[in-house]
């Protein structure tokens, strides 16, 4: 992986955590896309189950949904064919 | 032979970095599986670690832009030296009681809502836009006498109480709040007499559906006969279609979300 990808992915991975905790959600999605469209980021996964532990209310097992690290989940695995062929970096 | 050589290490690469991505995805559903099964004992101590930072990195940002540090510092440049160093100072001090007002004024407002039920007032430890849920943090929890349906209220500026939400959760020493104007929250509510459903839009703002010819007009109170009569907004704008036997009515805090720093929670109404 070359020093532009690590330096992009890192800047990502951490605007999005930032987002996740101050800033909106609608940013902190458009960061977790970006990540997982550009690599295989496992901080995606992270980054959505992080929004779930911080906000999600009680409720009954699954209602509400984890709606956090459920996108993450789609995003991680969904975008796998997109992303083999347009890998910015493995 | 080299571009051999290229492909094996790239498919190694690959697989290393899919198994990485397998071993976050178990570890993640792990986690989330526990904490649902314990309870949220795992979301409790991330919202108490959260708390910490939160209630730490407030006290350092409001004091860098409560103290005019960026807004004045093109004038400042213009002063000699010992003056620069006085103003500082006075800035200071200034920014000091400027937050001091704040409060006290936020305080001030509680103090009307305070008189008409009993309760406790609860600083906010948390953002207030950031949960795609409609949630936010406050600091007081079960050991202060906050449970779960504990209603949430904020003062406008006349001192009049609004249900800003309802407690979900409470640990010890924090409690998550859910907004009634969350995204896709559905309450009760009555306008002029009528009963409508308040559908949450996120951002303190609510939308209802109201008969046509119900006269509401903007400025109408919302109350919700569920949360002990309080109101839980202000009508800020009524939108009819010729072709529609109902009205659509747009719902709106008098209070902004994100200037708010204390709350007043109501366990008994």
């Amino acid at each position: 992986m070359s020093l532009l990808n690590t330096k992009t992915r890192v800047v990502l991975a951490t605007l999005a955590v930032l987002s996740a905790v101050f800033l909106s959600p609608w940013l902190t999605l458009i960061l977790m896309g970006l990540l997982a469209f550009g690599f295989r980021a496992w901080e995606v996964l992270l980054i959505g189950l992080s929004v779930d532990l911080l906000w999600l209310p009680a409720g009954d097992l699954l209602d509400p949904l984890p709606i956090g690290t459920l996108i993450a989940l789609a995003l991680v695995w969904g975008l796998e064919p997109l992303r083999s062929q347009y890998l910015m970096s493995q | 032979m080299k571009k051999s050589n290229f492909s094996f290490s790239h498919a190694s690469k690959t697989r290393g970095t899919r198994k990485r991505l397998f071993a976050a995805t178990v570890l993640v559903l792990l986690i989330l599986f526990a904490d649902l099964l314990s309870g949220g004992a795992i979301r409790a101590m991330v919202r108490g670690a959260y708390v910490r930072v939160w209630s730490a990195g407030s006290g350092v940002v409001s004091g860098i832009f409560e103290s005019g540090f960026f807004s004045t510092r093109r004038a400042l440049e213009r002063e000699n030296g010992s003056l620069r160093e006085r103003l500082s100072e006075l800035e200071t001090k200034s920014a000091s009681f400027s937050v001091l007002r704040q409060e006290n004024d936020s305080l001030r407002s509680l103090l009307k809502v305070a008189e008409r039920a009993p309760g406790i007032t609860a600083s906010i430890v948390s953002s207030v836009r950031s949960s795609p849920y409609g949630t936010f943090l406050i600091g007081a929890g079960s050991e202060d006498g906050v449970a779960p349906g504990s209603l949430v209220l904020a003062a406008d500026s006349a001192g009049d109480g609004f249900v800003l939400g309802v407690v979900q959760e409470a640990d010890a020493r924090t409690a998550l709040v859910k907004e009634l104007f969350g995204p896709g929250i559905s309450t009760e509510a009555s306008v002029r007499g009528a009963s409508v459903v308040v559908e949450g839009q996120g951002g303190g703002n609510a939308r209802a559906e109201a008969p046509r010819n119900l006269p509401v007009v903007a400025g109408d109170p919302v109350t919700a006969p569920s949360l002990g009569g309080y109101p839980i907004g202000v009508v800020g704008a009524v939108k009819t279609e010729a072709s529609s036997a109902e009205s659509d009515v747009y719902i709106g805090l008098p209070v902004s979300l994100a200037g708010l720093s204390f709350v007043y929670v109501v366990a008994q109404y």
